[in-house]
């Protein structure tokens, strides 16, 4: 993972990244954003989502498009 | 007439009391039959022994109990029946319609005079200084039969001299006074099935031998007691009653330890434990137990417990003790200053799972009614969350769908990723009984766990499942079963939702998932997988076990997706001998979950997004409640090394030994502001704390827990809190002064809120599991006895929902650096992180954590049976003893976290399963390499410890 990213967020950047891998396979784009997006809505406390979208352009490199889609869904 | 066959009679009062001297038999089919002059109906295949007691003519016996199958060798038992000629043994004869039994005549009387005679010819005449005087069936068979006089005299040939076998630090082992009724080698066998016991010799000269005629603890023997309470006289007893005396009072109660929930009857002499007897009536152990429910309780009165609350501003300082009300308020004030400075946010709790239901619920409670957040977490999340997500996705509910005695009907069995016989022992013996009886067994693990081959017991197929690959293999046993046409496309029409079995269709069936196809990642040869998947598919009842080796994986939750689309897709869901059973590790791990101890999730597994259920509790706890989740464990401690998470309530738990990644831990607690620490002892994460509030040991106070088949038990209090209040008065005392105020008289009325709230809790009260002994969940107007069998007609959320699970290898694989793969588990003396047992004499079978190497890899390295090793990860480095095995495959190393100088978690990384953070224990890549001194770590940690207990000193002495 690219040192660029905070400290503070290479956990919850790492974290999605596995969400995206594992709940992304197999579908389309629109249906893994949905999936992921509702995921992190259902599980994540809204702390560790602002924090990713406060920071979204440092950690862009890291995340898969479907990630940072679901990110904005959040928004 | 009387009529003994009423199943509703028998299951409103079962007389656990009365050893009825055979097992109860189970059979629509009813005979009657006359004794003593009474006619009595009872089932086709009972004993004439067991019907007689149950008529109230009970037979005077010595080789016969009811937890064993009938013997008949102590010839004590005879009756007269009219039409048989002799005098048949009553234990072994089964009743016939119409039958004519006499228990008593002066033939009869004289006869068994003469027998007990013989016995006592060759025991010593010490009642009076007996350890079982007064609980001695031998003596009380005695005074039956009116024995008077033995006229053989004691000069002749005899066994009274025999040498006492005192090595176990349990029971001691007389053989003087064994009367040689094979009742506890039976127990070894039948119950433990262990095997550890034989008669030896022939005539005069049988006796009982442990092993190869060892020492009890030199032999096979697992301690499990079994023997202990087989035993109708001294000859295997209990030190604590030598040491203590006969009982005098009892209390029938519920083990602490494993998510088996024995239940116990804890027996008291004054306050004084004398000892555990592993209680008949229990719905989960039905009579057995291991080594931890029956001897280790000790720690209770360990000489470390604390007993007054302690404080301190830095961890730095010295402790001071204090009374409740300034330890209360000092930790109030604490976390209100912290709330002013940094966000209602910035604090939270966890619960465990070693509390009890009423004590998680009000943990919970205080945080999203009293601290206004919804960061509370639970230390499932490090075991068993993926079990939740897994099944409430697939099956709709939260828990495992049988009960224990279900495995009983099994044809084949799946044990997966667990290893039941060390962790869970109690299953583990009813498991190996069915498997005895001609069960097949399919072992999915990567080491060679016991069940694959002990005495009688002999696994069909061994799969040696590469750590983290659990997806692609359960995805290859699915994928056989659609090749081999094994599917019951009948059960998924009529109970599966139609689109999630048509995606799971079309995945499944891809070639990547096929065993030829992961093998390669998997290590299990496709040929043997394909007989395995044969076997499980084409049983009449197939049944899966599995435990922490699937859930604590980076695809936890996916396996136990996978684990349940094997079920559903061969229709093995919703009767008995089948289903989808997690092992839960602790004692209430099941109800820590179910009490609404997830950041996301009210009691009852209710999101907290869903506004009715949100109203119903802000209407009940008179609040306005947070729609949104809260931080889990992992994500309080990232929080709090970023500086925003500054104070934590810890009921119970020690993550500092517990959690993965133990520097990130460290720091995250060095952190806080105010940690809190509610627990027996200083343990690893109380060293951080700046509040101490000494807890209660489960004999201590009143509660609930729920085991690993969704039972209720009740947990009696058996002596006062030492340290003056129960946890649950000490949340409250909490509550009360952070300023929501609570006011339970009794943790009763707590159950009664968790009813008056949860619908699947609705018909639970104390009076009910008083009534029915225990309950399991759901317990309505739907289920008003409970619900033994999950979905036996319809799932939670109407149709079972299959998953497609995709493999997603682990980041966390072998490399040059880390070739080889460490994977973690658990040892039958030891629990969890051992702040209990390592505090008993269970000590002395497992007195350190050890590397279990396999010999092909201890070669390359030059290391040899005994050596330390340094074993080092990314995360960390630590050093163990290397014990040389072939149990484990080559490229993996296996330890055990019991010893927290051990720092098992030292080792193991941050990496957790996708959706729900439960930490990789199970896999983590590392090198190993022949070193002679302590860690870095190592080091640190005795210099800290010693530290720390010196702060604790200096509080105690003043």
């Amino acid at each position: 993972m690219s040192s660029a990213i905070p400290a503070e967020l290479k956990h919850n950047v790492k974290m999605l990244s596995d969400i995206v891998r594992n709940l992304g396979a197999g579908k389309s784009q629109e249906s893994a954003v949905a999936a992921v997006s509702t995921h992190l809505k259902k599980f994540w406390s809204p702390s560790m989502i602002e924090s990713l979208q406060k920071h979204r352009a440092e950690i862009a490199d890291e995340l898969p498009a479907v990630a940072l889609q679901a990110l904005d869904k959040l928004e | 007439m009387l009529n003994f066959y009423d199943p509703a009679e028998q299951q409103e009062a079962p007389r656990w009391d009365i050893d009825f001297g055979t097992p109860r038999v189970a059979s629509d089919t009813l005979v009657s039959l006359t004794i003593d002059g009474t006619e009595i109906t009872v089932p086709q295949g009972t004993s004439v022994m067991r019907a007689a007691t149950q008529a109230g003519f009970a037979i005077p016996k010595l080789c016969a109990t009811d937890s064993l199958q009938a013997f008949g060798s102590c010839r004590m038992c005879v009756v007269e029946i009219d039409g048989m000629k002799g005098k048949p043994a009553s234990c072994t004869t089964p009743v016939s319609d119409g039958m004519v039994v006499r228990t008593q005549s002066e033939s009869l009387q004289r006869l068994r005079r003469n027998v007990m005679e013989l016995y006592i010819s060759d025991h010593p005449l010490d009642c009076l200084t007996c350890a079982a005087n007064g609980d001695c069936e031998l003596q009380d068979m005695a005074g039956v039969v009116g024995l008077r006089d033995v006229r053989y005299g004691f000069e002749g040939e005899n066994h009274l001299q025999a040498e006492k076998d005192q090595s176990n630090p349990y029971f001691t082992f007389d053989p003087s006074k064994c009367i040689v009724c094979s009742r506890c080698v039976r127990a070894c066998d039948e119950i433990q099935g262990t095997l550890a016991l034989t008669i030896d010799g022939r005539g005069f000269e049988s006796k009982v031998a442990a092993g190869q005629n060892a020492d009890f603890m030199d032999s096979e023997c697992v301690s499990c007691g079994a023997c202990v309470q087989a035993c109708p006289t001294a000859t295997l007893i209990e030190k604590s009653v030598e040491n203590i005396g006969q009982p005098k009072r009892s209390i029938v109660t519920t083990c602490a330890y494993c998510g088996v929930g024995c239940s116990f009857k804890a027996e008291l002499r004054g306050d004084q434990l004398v000892r555990m007897v592993p209680y008949k009536g229990g719905g989960a152990n039905k009579g057995h137990s291991c080594v931890k429910g029956r001897f280790a309780f000790s720690y209770a009165n360990h000489p470390d417990r604390i007993t007054r609350p302690l404080v301190r501003d830095s961890i730095d300082e010295d402790w001071r003790e204090v009374d409740w009300d300034e330890a209360i308020a000092f930790a109030a004030t604490k976390l209100k200053d912290i709330q002013a400075r940094y966000g209602v946010q910035s604090i939270g709790g966890i619960t465990s799972s070693r509390c009890s239901n009423e004590e998680t619920y009000l943990v919970q409670k205080l945080v999203r009614a009293g601290f206004g957040s919804n960061n509370v977490d639970t230390c499932a999340r490090v075991c068993h969350s993926p079990t939740g997500f897994g099944l409430k996705t697939t099956l709709g509910e939260s828990a495992g769908t049988q009960t224990f005695e279900s495995v009983q009907k099994a044809d084949v069995i799946m044990v997966m990723g667990a290893n039941p016989t060390q962790a869970h022992p109690v299953f583990g013996s009813q498991l190996k009984k069915r498997l005895r009886a001609g069960a097949k067994l399919i072992v999915a693990d990567p080491r060679a766990i016991e069940l694959v081959e002990s005495p009688h017991i002999r696994a069909e197929h061994h799969l040696a499942v590469r750590p983290g690959t659990n997806v692609a293999f359960i995805n290859a046993m699915a994928h056989v079963l659609v090749r081999e046409k094994l599917l019951d496309h009948a059960f998924m029409e009529q109970r599966c939702d139609d689109a999630s079995v048509a995606a799971w269709l079309e995945f499944i069936q891809q070639e990547r998932n096929s065993p030829e196809a992961t093998e390669k990642i998997t290590g299990v040869p496709a040929a043997e997988l394909i007989a395995a998947a044969k076997l499980f598919g084409k049983a009449a009842n197939a049944a899966i076990y599995y435990g922490l080796g699937v859930t604590e994986h980076s695809q936890g939750s996916t396996t136990v997706m996978g684990i349940a689309n094997l079920a559903l897709a061969t229709g093995n869901i919703g009767r008995e001998g089948v289903g989808v059973n997690p092992l839960r590790g602790q004692n209430n791990v099941q109800g820590s979950c179910d009490m609404g101890s997830f950041p996301h999730e009210f009691p009852g597994y209710r999101h907290v997004s869903d506004d009715a259920t949100r109203e119903l509790f802000q209407g009940a706890w008179g609040v306005e409640l947070h729609n949104q989740p809260g931080l889990r464990i992992p994500n309080m401690f990232d929080a709090a090394v970023n500086g925003t998470f500054k104070g934590l309530y810890c009921q119970g738990e020690d993550f500092a030994q517990s959690d993965p990644n133990t520097q990130h831990v460290e720091n995250a607690l060095r952190s806080m502001e105010c940690l809190i620490v509610q627990d027996l002892f200083l343990n690893e994460t109380a060293k951080f704390a700046h509040v101490f509030l000494p807890g209660a040991t489960f004999l201590e106070k009143d509660g609930t827990f729920t085991n690993a088949e969704r039972r209720i038990n009740r947990v009696r209090k058996v002596m006062s809190p030492a340290s003056g209040k129960a946890d649950w008065e000490i949340t409250q005392a909490l509550s009360c002064a952070m300023g929501y105020p609570m006011n339970y008289g009794h943790p009763s009325e707590i159950m009664d809120e968790i009813a008056q709230l949860t619908p699947t809790f609705t018909g639970v009260s104390y009076a009910r599991l008083d009534e029915l002994g225990s309950i399991q969940w759901p317990c309505n107007s739907d289920h008003p006895r409970g619900t033994p069998i999950m979905h036996e007609q319809v799932f939670p959320i109407g149709r079972g929902q299959m998953a497609v699970t995709e493999y997603v290898a682990t980041e966390e694989r072998a490399t040059r650096k880390f070739p080889l793969l460490l994977t973690t588990g658990r040892i039958l003396s030891q629990y969890n992180v051992g702040a209990q047992t390592r505090r008993t004499e269970n000590n002395r079978w497992h007195a350190e954590d050890v590397l279990e190497v396999h010999p092909h890899d201890a070669e390359e390295r030059g290391i040899n049976d005994g050596d330390w090793v340094g074993l080092r990860s990314r995360a960390g480095e630590t050093v163990l003893r290397a014990v040389i095995t072939e149990a484990i495959q080559p490229g993996v190393v296996y330890t055990t976290f019991h010893h927290p100088v051990t720092g098992a978690n030292v080792i193991t990384t941050d990496n957790s399963d996708w959706a729900t953070n439960c930490p990789e224990y199970k896999v983590t890549a590392v090198q190993l390499e022949k070193v002679s001194s302590p860690s870095q770590w190592q080091a640190q940690y005795q210099r800290f410890s010693e530290q720390q207990d010196e702060h604790l000193r200096t509080a105690r002495t003043g």
